[in-house]
């Protein structure tokens, strides 16, 4: 056992199991995830600049992500979509406010991808219309976004 | 090939599996973004008032009345929602609700000075926003007593009062 272990043979079958174990990474990378978030491009914060409800401006905020579709040619197909804690997929919203604002504040949000070859960067860019708060109650609201990537 | 370099290769190959396993778990198909904001208290006024008359009738102080000349005038204010305002006169630097201060009138020929009280209620109560439709009504109270007007000298007297609100 002890020799078989130490034999080329035993060696060249671990290394083949390694090769193997990486093929297969690798083709369970591209066949679930051909576009994805790239690492540091998993999580992020956009804080809206002061909603100031007397002049009530819309207003806008962003955060870009970097993302990766392997091979490029997926950024024709990739479908990038989300899903709002306090709203739902079509319609962002922010909940908070002293007293709590039933309503909530609505945002939209809007995706576009720029940039060459399989990196590119993802602009979220959100949106609140000024009448959407001018009558919101005093205070600090927030939400969470998930971002999501097809194929 | 020696065994040597048969476990440098396999090391080598371990290596490079771990990277391309980091680089695969480390990427990701969905992402999670906190989105956050802050809308911060805030009052205004959104109509002037009409000019307040403290009499008696007629738009006259009875000199020989035994009661207190009154006036009156309102104004519209928004606040935020659940806010309430405080107020402040001719820019005394101390707000609340109601506001009271005296004022001295100025009579326009005698440049005599006949002290008012002069007091600012919400009575529209807390705001409930600042769009178009949620003004509130705030009432400006106006008053002479007996012993203020009963030696004034007979004129039209007169003050532009400054008000300002803010929120509590």
């Amino acid at each position: 056992m002890k020799r078989l272990r130490n034999s080329p043979a035993a060696i060249r079958t671990k290394l083949g199991a390694c090769i193997l174990a990486a093929a297969l990474g690798c083709a369970t990378g591209t066949a679930f995830a051909a576009c994805e978030f790239r690492s540091g491009s998993t999580t992020g914060s956009v804080v809206f600049p002061l909603l100031d409800p007397v002049t009530a401006p819309n207003v806008t905020a962003a955060i870009q992500l970097n993302v990766r579709c392997q091979p490029a040619g997926d950024f024709a197909i990739a479908q990038w979509t989300w899903t709002s804690a306090n709203g739902g997929t079509s319609t962002g919203r922010l909940a908070g406010g002293t007293p709590a604002y039933a309503p909530g504040i609505a945002y939209s949000v809007g995706i576009a991808v720029a940039g060459s070859g399989p990196n590119r960067t993802l602009t979220l860019t959100l949106q609140i219309a000024g009448p959407n708060y001018t009558n919101a109650s005093a205070g600090s609201y927030s939400d969470v976004l998930t971002l999501m990537v097809t194929p | 090939m020696s065994m040597r370099i048969i476990k440098n290769i396999l090391v080598g190959a371990l290596a490079l599996l771990g990277l391309l396993a980091g680089e695969v778990f480390a990427q990701a198909t969905s992402a999670t973004v906190t989105v956050s904001a802050v809308v911060p208290k805030a009052c205004r006024f959104y109509t002037s008032p009409a000019p307040m008359v403290i009499q008696h009738g007629g738009g006259e102080i009875d000199p020989t009345s035994l009661t207190n000349a009154t006036g009156s005038s309102t104004l519209s204010y928004r606040c935020s929602n659940g806010v309430s305002p405080q107020f402040d006169i001719d820019t005394s630097g101390t707000f609340a609700s109601p506001k009271t201060a005296t004022v001295n009138l100025v009579g326009a020929v005698t440049l005599a000075n006949l002290p008012a009280d002069i007091t600012v209620t919400a009575t529209g109560g807390p705001g409930t926003g600042l769009g178009g439709s949620e003004n509130k009504t705030a009432t400006i109270g106006g008053l002479i007593t007996p012993a203020n007007f009963g030696g004034a000298a007979p004129d039209t007297y007169s003050k532009t009062v400054t008000i300002d609100i803010q929120a509590q």
